[in-house]
Parts: C-alpha cells; structure tokens; sequence
C-alpha cells in the first residue's frame, strides 16, 4: 500500500465518523451534521390535489409495457406517418405511398412540383390518403364521409365527393364507358384531368388548352382558392384531389383499397377502371374531359363536365390509367384507359402512371 | 425504512392506496428535506411531483428497499435540475405587494430565541459548491451510501468521495470562521 492510499482511507473514515457523528474530535462539525440530519424529521409538506388522490384511490395496477404508437389516436399516428413521408424526399415519397398501396412497385414516377399554395390546403387530404393507404381504415373527415358509390359512378357534384373504393369499383366495373373521366390513375403526381372545356372552366379549376392536351404541358390553373380546380367541395379538398406529394394516384380515401384487384401494373384495387381509361380521359362517348364544378359533393356520382382535378403522383408501378369515369377529384380512381379519345395518354403525367391509351 | 418493503412494494405494484401511503410516509421527509437542502423555493409542489413520478413509474423499478431510496433520490435529483433550468429560462417576476412581504425586523429577544439549527445550516450549505452540497446532502439527509450518491449524481464513486471531503472541509473552515455556536 502506498503511502497515500492509507492517508485517503484515514480520511475517509474520519469524514464517514463526522458524518455518523461519531467521536468528538470536531463538535463544531459534528454539531452542523446533527443539525443538517435533523431537517430530514421535519414536518411534511402538504400533497398536491394529484398526489393527494393518488395517496388516497391509489391507480391500477401496472400493466405490462404498452407499445408506444397504441398510446396515441389513429389520426396522431397517421400525422406522424405523413410528417416522416413529407420528410422523405420526391422519390422516397413515391416510394412510401407505392409500396403501401400497392402490391408490386414500379418504376417512380416523375413528380410534377405542386406549387406551394397547394400544399398547405391539400395536407389535410394527405393525411386522409395517407390514412387510406396504410390503414384502410379512414373515412374522409373533417369533410365528412363520402358516400359509396359517388366516386366512379355517376356525375361527380362539385365538391367531389369520393365514395369508397370497392363502391367505386363497382359503378366503375358496371360502367366502364360511361364517359366519366378517370381520376388521374396512370398520371404523375399533380397531373390535372383536363377539363373538358377550358373556356367554360370556373374558377378554381384547372384546365388544359386543347392546344396543349397531349404534349404533356401542365394545365394551368384558373386562380380560384389555390387548390386543385374544379372539384373541390366547398369546405376544402375533395377526397380525390391529392396533391403530388408522391402519393399514388390510386390512393382513394374512404374505406382503403378493396383486396384482390391490384393490377399487374402495381396500382391498387379500385384505382384503375377495369378499361383502363386514364384519369385524364374522355368520357366514353368521346366527350371532353369531365370537369366538376367547384360544389360539395354530396350525391351519387355523376361528373359534371369542366371538373379538373389534381391526382396524385402514382409512384411506382402505377402504370395503370384511372377508371373511368372516375371522380375527378379521385386519384387513381380508375382502372384502365376508357374509351373516349378527347384526351391522349400523353396528357398524364409524364413518366410512371399513365394507363393505356384511349380506344 | 419499512420493515416490510418487499410485500409493500408488491402491494405498490398492484395500485393499493395502503401501500402508497406507506412509501410515501417513509420518504417525504427526507425527500423534501433534500430539496429544501437544494434551496428550491417551491418545497411541497416538487416533493408531490417526486412521489407522482415514483409512484406512476413503479412499473420500471426492481429492487430492494436500498435500491428504491437511491431510486426516489435520483427522481428528486433530476426534477431539481429540472427545476433550475426552467427557472433559468423563464426568470420569475413578480410585483412587490408590501402586504405580502412578511419580513421584519427581529429585536434581540427574537435573535436569541430565533432557532438557527436549519436556517443557519441552510445558510452553511449555500457556502459550498453545488456538487458538494449534493453529496452531503444525500448522504447526511437521504443516508445514502457512497455508491448511491455516486448513482444519484451520476458521478463515480471516487469523485464522490472527494467531493464528501471537500464539502466538510468548507463547512469546517465555514464554522471555525463564524464561530457560531449551534
């Protein structure tokens, strides 16, 4: 032992003895201990009104560790979800949204920028659709649940109004060519169904020269509230109308996409109109892009013509074109290219998510 | 210190009001004697937010009573610390109400009857760095060993003892200058 290790340990014990209060070598410090010792005997101080009913109802009992994400509500974990996918860059973002949503991913598509402007007012829809695609559990809210049927069916009320996918599927499936435009499917993200009559476009909703159909120029979009044009219910997006944050084009909100009926270009189920008309399409008789009046939806389908939608970015694999017929403001609500030549598959988005080509 | 800990603890565990009381019974006092030591100006508030946090994170403790007294330290240590750095961030301000401040002048009589065991002992205290007046802090008012106040404060077990040391070697310089008896 060296010299100074037996010096500390005789240090110790003479701190550890004025600690206990033993010995009487220092009563000055011994004193000070007693006293400081003597603080911990002093009366209690009052409970809060918490602890008080703690102290008196006690709690349950303990349970085994909870998983973090069942502490917190379903629209909590489906903003956390979409904050980590708006966090993820473009393709990340395709990524996310194709590979939930679909059952094979292909090749991501190129993402039209989607101005700021709609941004902020299309969140609450991607949280939707984000809820749609990972959850398959979400009804549209806050603007309410959409009725079944009004996505693909009949003529889309302004405001559109998306019903569910499997009921879009099946006004889809029972009217391949009733001339309703699709809802994007095929398209890349922000790719606008083309109105059917620009110079009739109200505002708000975006439309696409004739000139310009075909070439791939984005449609311009009449000044209005900023978001999507021409399918927009009055108290915000419509269910359809996704902005090109990556989310597939088929990414319908409502009741989540219906089992069984991805199609081998990896868009979901209900997505894609079963003639593969593109969201973009023309009516089955030929007709014009529909275009949907700026009015909330609240009825079965029905397109009224001019409505001009944004559909999401398809992402990966979402090569197939949008049902027809489809809601304009559904994204990916179709399951094929419909018939109808007012629009060419070169009006999608370019790159990954346009469907076949019109008859 | 419980005689039956473990069973108390069982009882804890279940969410028995009984068991509480018996916990908290046995540690408030030192516990709050602790913050007091620390010089946080709102005692009872504080000593209530320990004790709501041993006894909502009772799930996470395992051990025998020595263990849950570090524990319960180490709870009231990190809500100090909490404590200050909120207090630095957001100083407190308040308006002077005379009728509030309840301070007066004592006369002689008062000086000789005043009990300066704990204020005195408090004003000794704060003559120390913050480190040692932890550390003589739980191991005088908490009776806690070295190798708990070393996990208390997060500090090795030599580091504590030095600080011990030092500490009682400023009360002792502290004391010896005053001369003040106690």
């Amino acid at each position: 032992m060296r010299p100074f290790d037996d010096d500390a340990r005789v240090r110790a014990c003479a701190d550890d003895a004025v600690l206990s209060g033993a010995g009487d070598t220092e009563p000055a410090l011994h004193a000070l201990i007693a006293e400081l010792r003597a603080t911990a005997d002093a009366p209690a101080p009052a409970p809060t009104t918490a602890l008080a009913t703690l102290l008196r109802t006690g709690r349950p009992p303990v349970p085994a560790a909870v998983p973090t994400a069942s502490r917190f509500p379903l629209r909590v974990r489906a903003r956390r979800v979409v904050a980590r996918a708006a966090a993820l860059g473009v393709a990340g973002k395709l990524a996310l949204g194709t590979g939930v949503a679909f059952a094979s991913v292909g090749a991501v598509a190129t993402v039209e920028a989607v101005p700021d402007s709609l941004q902020n007012p299309a969140s609450a829809v991607v949280v939707e659709l984000v809820d749609a695609l990972t959850l398959g559990t979400v009804e549209l809210t806050p603007h309410g649940s959409r009725p079944a049927g009004a996505l693909l069916g009949g003529p889309v009320a302004p405001g559109g109004v998306v019903p569910t996918v499997p009921d879009a599927l099946a006004a889809r499936h029972g009217s391949p060519a009733d001339g309703r435009a699709g809802s994007g499917v095929g398209s890349a993200a922000g790719e606008r169904v083309r109105s059917a009559d620009p110079s009739t476009a109200a505002p708000g909703q975006r439309v696409t020269p004739p000139s310009d159909r075909g070439n791939g120029v984005p449609p311009l979009t009449v000044p209005g509230n900023g978001l999507p044009g021409g399918s927009l219910p009055a108290e915000g997006l419509p269910s359809a109308v996704v902005p090109g944050n990556g989310l597939p084009a088929g990414s319908v909100p409502g009741k989540g996409l219906p089992a069984g009926a991805v199609p081998s270009n990896g868009l979901p189920s209900g997505t894609v109109p079963g003639n593969g008309t593109p969201a973009w399409a023309l009516p089955g008789n030929g007709a014009a892009p529909v275009t949907v009046p700026p009015v909330p939806v609240a009825g079965p389908p029905a397109h009224a013509p001019g409505s001009d939608v944004a559909v999401p970015g398809v992402g990966a694999g979402a090569g197939a074109p949008p049902a027809v017929g489809a809601d304009p403001g559904t994204p990916g609500a179709g399951a094929g290219a419909g018939p109808g030549g007012g629009s060419s598959p070169s009006d999608a988005a370019p790159g990954r998510g346009r469907g076949p080509a019109a008859p | 210190m419980l005689a039956d800990f473990d069973p108390v603890l069982a009882s804890a565990r279940r969410g028995s009001p009984e068991a509480f009381q018996a916990l908290y019974a046995d540690l408030v006092r030192p516990v709050a004697a602790y913050l007091r030591g620390k010089g946080v100006p709102d005692v009872e508030d504080l000593t209530s937010e320990v004790f709501l946090a041993v006894f909502t994170g009772l799930e996470r403790f395992s051990g025998g009573q020595a263990e849950f007294r570090s524990w319960v330290f180490t709870i009231a240590h990190r809500r100090v610390v909490d404590h200050w750095r909120r207090a630095s961030r957001t100083p407190g301000t308040a308006e002077y109400d005379a009728d509030d401040d309840t301070r007066t002048a004592p006369s002689a009589e008062d000086e000789a009857l005043v009990d300066l065991g704990s204020a005195r002992v408090h004003e000794l205290l704060a003559g120390l760095t913050p480190d040692q007046r932890d550390v003589l802090l739980l191991r005088v008012v908490a009776d806690l060993t070295v190798e708990q106040a070393a996990e208390v404060v997060g500090k090795p077990a030599g580091a504590v003892k030095a600080l011990q040391r030092r500490g009682l070697a400023a009360l002792r310089r502290l004391v010896e200058a005053e001369g003040v008896p106690l």
